[in-house]
């Protein structure tokens, strides 16, 4: 085989859209709070070991309400940004038929969860972005729900949320907004960027924290009900006992990116602009399908002729790990219907791949994976069919 | 890796013979399937076996070729009367040919499967054999390959019994060791039947059933496109009203008059075979050569003589279903193939 993985190389991970690797305090955190078994009490119990398990998870609702600009008694913590998502959306009463709107840009666990609720799907730009013209004709006055993903987890587009709030209170004054931020946190100002918004999702995962637990803040005036029966935990919207060490880990997470957010940013838009200069200098067939005004995290591109899911293998075989945004239940790579929404040819989406960055990404580990890029793509365009 | 035994015993057998292995599934079909080769259940089991054996696994979404390919033609083949084989179609066009350049782009040197039979190299030429087991020889399927697919395959389980892959499967843990062989057509499910997914894709023909003999009407049936040449049972309720003193068989079907024949058992025979134009694996055979035919998976070999968009049988035989390939075979070394067409 003519590109090999040799065991031991170094691994370049630029796949922190779909996950990022833990930051190292959330990681002694962790191990810290597993090893003690401080949080091992069920935070719903009534004696002093649950008792401490409370406070904690207290904490960290309260770190949450504080950066979210909402009220501890509006952060309700899930399993993950998927189950926020649900029951942001199904867990809103009315919200279903032609009262419920999503873009057709949403993640799946939104735009699934809209679909099965028979919603109407609201038309995007070719960045991926809303289409005011065609959510204007889709809203009136018993619309329901909008959900608006706020950064894109494809492309790395950033819905104007502000603007779409005031559309909505002129054609939709009985509406609540939500926006999936999955992708948001670090990357934008929380607090001022939600000040409109009624319900908004979050996974920690996506920003240095542990997989396993999600947060939707609600708005009191939302009356969010729950999706599944069982106890009254969280407010009685979501039952079953809480993974305190997971959320707090998260809460950490959150604090940590946002404490380092600034500095941060700019080092992203560098490592954005190292890498853009790098594929567009070194590299021909390429089109840019990410916004340049989306966040610094998440490039899309298409590399004309070539396959993603070989273009993956080769990249995966000298140790960069990249993705193509969705996968079916059988891992195989789906054409996106992110790029689809946005008026990319299936052609062009069977060609594309997404390249996202995060806290742990260095500038050599750009380097390294637009060499091996360079070496993928020789490979493949030299057999093309 | 089909998340079947055989492909799952191939991997090992050829990891341990020191090549550097990885594996592969193939997601084909995006629809209903009971079986078959792309249910998520088998992908598991392949990946499964895959992390077992210590070699990386892949799934290629083929769903757009494979619709554009195999199941495209399994329609348009039955929209012109015809019964097509979908497996070996997809051998075809979709497993030795885009995955087998899939596999070259990325870097392989040869894709292998865990078929029934053999690949042997005779000076420049490859030459595909039946399997050492008979009873398992899967050399029909394969008889659409050309020498450059055939110069690229690797089938490590052409010289093994099943008994004794099934037992390699199970000395080394694997979880497919036991699992039964696939034998449907991936994309058809079991309750719903051929009726339901053509009636989904196309205006199913209405046609008059016609005596073999008398050629007078003597039925309807509501379904041209669902009649194989040979189909006995289940032709029309309007053949069960017709005093027959003999079983019934379709030995016609003519979907441009909207007629199928319905005839004896000695209607249904024949010792002449028209055939479309051949795919050889090797060198053409020459007109007028005595060679074997075989016109099913599990069908016996028929000497015949080679005429070239015929074949003259020795004996008469069953028509067999037009759309079917028909495997041409010299010894146990398969030549080439044809479509069936009459």
């Amino acid at each position: 085989m003519s590109i090999k993985y040799e065991p031991g190389q170094s691994r370049v991970y630029l796949d922190h859209a779909a996950t990022t690797p833990l930051r190292p305090q959330v990681r002694e955190f962790l191990i810290a709070a597993l090893e003690s078994g401080e949080l091992h009490g069920n935070s719903s119990g009534a004696h002093s070991m649950a008792k401490v398990a409370k406070n904690k998870l207290e904490e960290a609702r309260e770190i949450w309400a504080h950066h979210l600009g909402c009220s501890p008694y509006e952060v309700v913590f899930t399993s993950g940004g998927t189950e926020s998502n649900n029951l942001a959306i199904a867990g809103t009463s009315g919200a279903r038929g032609p009262n419920l709107v999503c873009t057709a840009a949403e993640h799946h666990s939104v735009l699934n969860t809209c679909l099965r609720l028979d919603g109407a799907l609201c038309a995007v730009d070719k960045f991926g972005l809303a289409d005011f013209q065609d959510l204007s004709n889709l809203v009136n006055h018993s619309t329901r729900l909008v959900s608006v993903i706020l950064v894109n987890n494809e492309t790395g587009a950033v819905n104007k949320i502000d603007q779409l709030a005031d559309l909505l209170e002129g054609h939709a004054p009985n509406c609540l907004l939500h926006t999936d931020g999955v992708q948001a946190v670090g990357h934008l100002d929380l607090a001022s960027t939600l000040r409109p918004v009624d319900l908004a999702t979050f996974s920690p995962h996506k920003f240095g924290g542990p997989q396993g637990v999600g947060v939707v803040m609600a708005r009191k005036k939302t009356q969010l009900h729950s999706i599944m029966a069982g106890g009254a935990q969280e407010f009685e919207l979501r039952p079953g006992t809480q993974n305190v060490a997971l959320i707090s880990a998260g809460a950490l997470a959150l604090e940590l990116v946002l404490e380092d957010q600034a500095r941060e940013q700019a080092r992203l838009c560098n490592v954005r602009a190292h890498f853009l200069d790098l594929v567009s200098s070194k590299i021909d067939g390429v089109s840019l399908n990410s916004s340049p005004e989306g966040v610094a995290s998440i490039v899309n591109v298409t590399f004309s002729g070539v396959s993603n899911e070989e273009l993956l293998i080769l990249l995966d075989r000298q140790g960069v790990h990249v993705s193509t945004g969705a996968s079916c239940a059988s891992g195989a790579v789906e054409p996106s219907h992110v790029l689809g929404a946005m008026g990319i040819s299936q052609d062009a989406a069977a060609s594309s791949v997404r390249f996202s960055f995060g806290w742990s990404t260095k500038f050599e580990e750009i380097d390294l994976a637009s060499e091996a890029l360079i070496c993928a793509l020789d490979q493949l365009r030299s057999q093309a069919r | 890796m089909s998340g079947g035994v055989d492909s799952s015993v191939a991997v090992a057998l050829l990891r341990d013979a020191g090549h550097q292995v990885e594996g592969a599934t193939m997601k084909l079909w995006g629809g209903e399937s009971d079986s078959g080769c792309c249910s998520i259940s088998d992908v598991e089991d392949a990946r499964r076996v895959a992390a077992q054996l210590g070699v990386p696994h892949h799934v290629f979404n083929f769903t757009q070729d494979f619709e554009s390919q195999v199941v495209s033609h399994y329609v348009s083949s039955h929209r012109d009367g015809l019964v097509p084989n979908p497996c070996i179609e997809c051998n075809r066009s979709i497993k030795f040919d885009v995955f087998l350049d899939r596999a070259i782009r990325v870097g392989f040197d040869a894709i292998a499967t865990g078929h029934y039979a053999k690949v042997e190299q005779d000076g420049p030429q490859f030459r595909l054999r039946r399997a050492h087991d008979m009873t398992k020889d899967q050399s029909y399927v394969l008889s659409v390959l050309n020498q450059r697919a055939l110069s690229r395959v690797l089938l490590p389980l052409g010289d093994l019994a099943k008994t004794e892959v099934r037992e390699m499967a199970r000395s080394l843990g694997l979880r497919t060791s036991e699992k039964p062989d696939s034998q449907d057509v991936c994309f058809i499910t079991s309750k719903g039947g051929r009726k339901e997914f053509m009636e989904a894709r196309v205006q199913l023909t209405k046609g008059v059933l016609i005596d073999a003999q008398t050629r007078t009407p003597i039925g309807e049936t509501d379904s041209l496109e669902l009649l194989t040449v040979g189909q006995r049972k289940g032709i029309s309720s309007g053949v069960s009203s017709v005093k027959t003193p003999t079983r019934r068989f379709v030995t016609e079907i003519d979907l441009h008059n909207k007629i199928a024949t319905v005839g004896s058992y000695e209607d249904l025979l024949t010792d002449q075979v028209k055939l479309g134009p051949p795919t050889w694996t090797g060198e053409p055979i020459e007109q007028g050569q005595l060679v074997l035919m075989q016109f099913s998976a599990h069908g016996l070999a028929v000497p015949a003589r080679w005429i070239g968009d015929h074949v003259v049988l020795d004996h008469e035989i069953r028509k067999p279903a037009p759309g079917q390939t028909a495997a041409i075979y010299q010894d146990d070394y398969v030549a080439g193939s044809a479509t069936i067409i009459k």
